[in-house]
């Protein structure tokens, strides 16, 4: 589909990937229609958008409230006559051992981030189906195939995303709605406020876990499978790696997984208080797409690693040939 | 075959004034009210998209579409005139209006002296823009918003220029461009969108925030990579944006 003068309503738009979506698709020239519970950030992300010449409206929206994202689809119709694109990005986490985890935020965490999205396909379908054509782009996560200790909520709602996306996409498809597509996106480890935000009973500081990719890497997979539609695409290549291996050596890599969070998802030298980060109330301030993990440099420390292992390589290969 | 449903003549302003229906009988009635030079029927396509639910009735002013006038054209006020006329005599008061381009001058004209007629309004693509009254700055305009369009609205458009004659509608736009229509806005006391096409030339994006902030009860809605004429080049968007205001 074409990007440049779609509609396009993104929900969880003020901070971390959903953010970076939004200006992804107002520098496309989309008219963005930005949703989340946070005032101030969402007025902060739709100014970035505007800034780079896109229409925009605002709408804060908690998205466990069904009304209210059916309010949220009714406003976009309202403002821009119709709507082709709707991402479903609005989540939260915990880190907690299972037994410590109060229930209400298990609760909480399963009732944004599966029936936040439940919401948004049920507002957002009727009008893909009427207008014929737009994509539904559900951001699960790496984590929607490989599963995580700590966070077993998150886990469970990202595997969830996928088998509501995978099911709907059946459904559409034996109703004969040919132009409407679902597709997933897999994100991997993202530069995002997600760690500082979330729920956290371990008494460890949440770090964002290597390799770190940058939210504009997310945004760009988005952008393209709204171009290009496809079932799932994986977003950080190391997730493609690590969702091959949960397939071929699901054993080894739970083991793995396991030994991997405990090492360097949570901090092993800085403690952090428990608390129930922004599950009930958005964190006040400006937002950003950042959560300064510097997933940019990282990549980039990354890919001169590896040229230079290719170059050594090579070198290595030339000079035995010329022997 | 013309897609209509049926054709309705009625005895108003000293003509027969016709208007073309579509849509169930029962269902809340939307008036629909051309612009410069056009007619009834380039409101087709977006009269499909809201006839399931709606009465759409697109109305001929005299001298324009099927509607036969008098030799003389008439001005703003003549053309309100003749639709305040119509509306009472149809029993059509009070139902949603939907102008065009110049039509909206003429729905806007109707509030200041039939108020007790106006229902909500959609005014798509109000014209004229006070920075650019003047005869040249509108054609050129015009012509910058072909490539906006549907390629058949050139078509339809040609039929309904042949109907009105070339010195009515070069009379009818003098009059169109000397209508203060930004001063008559504050009448409108019914809830009322302005709907512009993102691609619009005609009517700019700030003209277009303008009519939509002097209006008492009004707000804007533009439509993404759509020109002037949103009812036949974008009908699907008009019809969604005119039945959130049907639902209000």
């Amino acid at each position: 589909m074409r990007v440049r003068d779609s509609v396009v309503v993104i929900t969880g738009a003020s901070s971390g990937i959903g953010r970076a979506t939004a200006v992804a698709f107002a520098r496309k020239g989309a008219a963005v229609v930005l949703a989340a519970r946070g005032k101030e950030a969402l007025e902060h992300a739709a100014q970035e958008c505007e800034n780079l010449g896109a229409q925009s409206l605002t709408v804060p929206v908690d998205v466990t409230d069904a009304a209210a994202v059916d309010e949220l689809a009714r406003q976009a119709v309202e403002r821009f006559g119709r709507i082709d694109v709707w991402v479903n990005a609005a989540a939260v986490t915990a880190f907690a051992p299972f037994q410590e985890i109060p229930l209400p935020d298990f609760r909480r965490i399963l009732d944004v981030n599966v029936m936040g999205y439940v919401h948004g396909a049920r507002a957002a379908l009727p009008h893909l189906r009427e207008q014929g054509r737009g994509v539904l782009v559900n951001v699960s996560s790496v984590v929607g195939h490989v599963t995580q200790p700590y966070t077993h909520a998150y886990v469970m709602s990202k595997f969830a995303i996928r088998a509501l996306s995978g099911s709907l996409r059946q459904e559409l498809r034996l109703d004969g709605a040919r132009g409407v597509d679902v597709c997933t996106v897999l994100p991997a480890t993202i530069d995002t406020p997600l760690f500082q935000h979330s729920a956290n009973y371990t008494g460890r500081k949440a770090l964002a876990m290597p390799p770190v990719y940058s939210p504009e890497r997310v945004a760009k997979t988005i952008v393209g499978v709204v171009r290009r539609p496809r079932r799932e695409v994986v977003a950080g290549p190391a997730g493609r790696g690590m969702i091959l291996q949960s397939k071929l050596m699901p054993g080894l890599m739970e083991r793995v997984m396991a030994r991997q969070v405990d090492r360097s998802h949570l901090s092993r030298t800085e403690p952090a208080p428990a608390t129930a980060g922004n599950l009930y109330a958005p964190r006040p301030g400006p937002g950003s797409a950042h959560g300064g993990w510097h997933g940019k440099r990282k990549t980039a420390v990354r890919r001169l690693a590896l040229a230079g292992v290719a170059a050594g390589g090579m070198t290595v290969l030339v000079r035995r040939r010329l022997r | 075959m013309t897609g209509w449903q049926a054709h309705e003549f009625t005895a108003a302003a000293g003509t027969r004034m016709h208007a073309a229906v579509l849509g169930p009988a029962d269902g809340p009635t939307v008036v629909c009210v051309h612009g410069l030079g056009c007619s009834h029927r380039y409101f087709l396509p977006f009269a499909r998209r809201l006839a399931d639910t709606a009465r759409v009735v697109a109305v001929d002013l005299p001298g324009f579409g099927r509607t036969v006038g008098a030799p003389g054209a008439l001005d703003v006020r003549g053309l309100s005139c003749a639709l305040a006329e119509w509306l009472r005599a149809t029993g059509r008061g009070k139902s949603v209006l939907v102008g065009n381009s110049g039509g909206c001058q003429v729905v806007v004209d109707l509030a200041v002296h039939a108020p007790e007629l106006l229902g909500p309004v959609v005014l798509n693509g109000p014209t004229m823009d006070r920075r650019a009254r003047s005869t040249l700055s509108q054609f050129r305009r015009l012509l910058f918003d072909g490539p906006a369009e549907r390629a058949t609205l050139g078509a339809v458009l040609a039929r309904d220029y042949l109907d009105c004659g070339p010195r009515r509608f070069v009379a009818t736009f003098r009059y169109l461009l000397a209508d203060p229509v930004e001063r008559k806005l504050r009448h409108v006391h019914t809830p009322a969108v302005v709907v512009r096409g993102a691609c619009d030339p005609v009517v700019p994006h700030a003209w277009a925030a303008e009519v939509a902030s002097l209006l008492p009860d009004g707000r804007l809605a533009e439509v993404p990579g759509a020109g002037h004429t949103l009812n036949y080049s974008a009908p699907a968007e008009l019809a969604a944006i005119t039945r959130a205001l049907l639902d209000r």
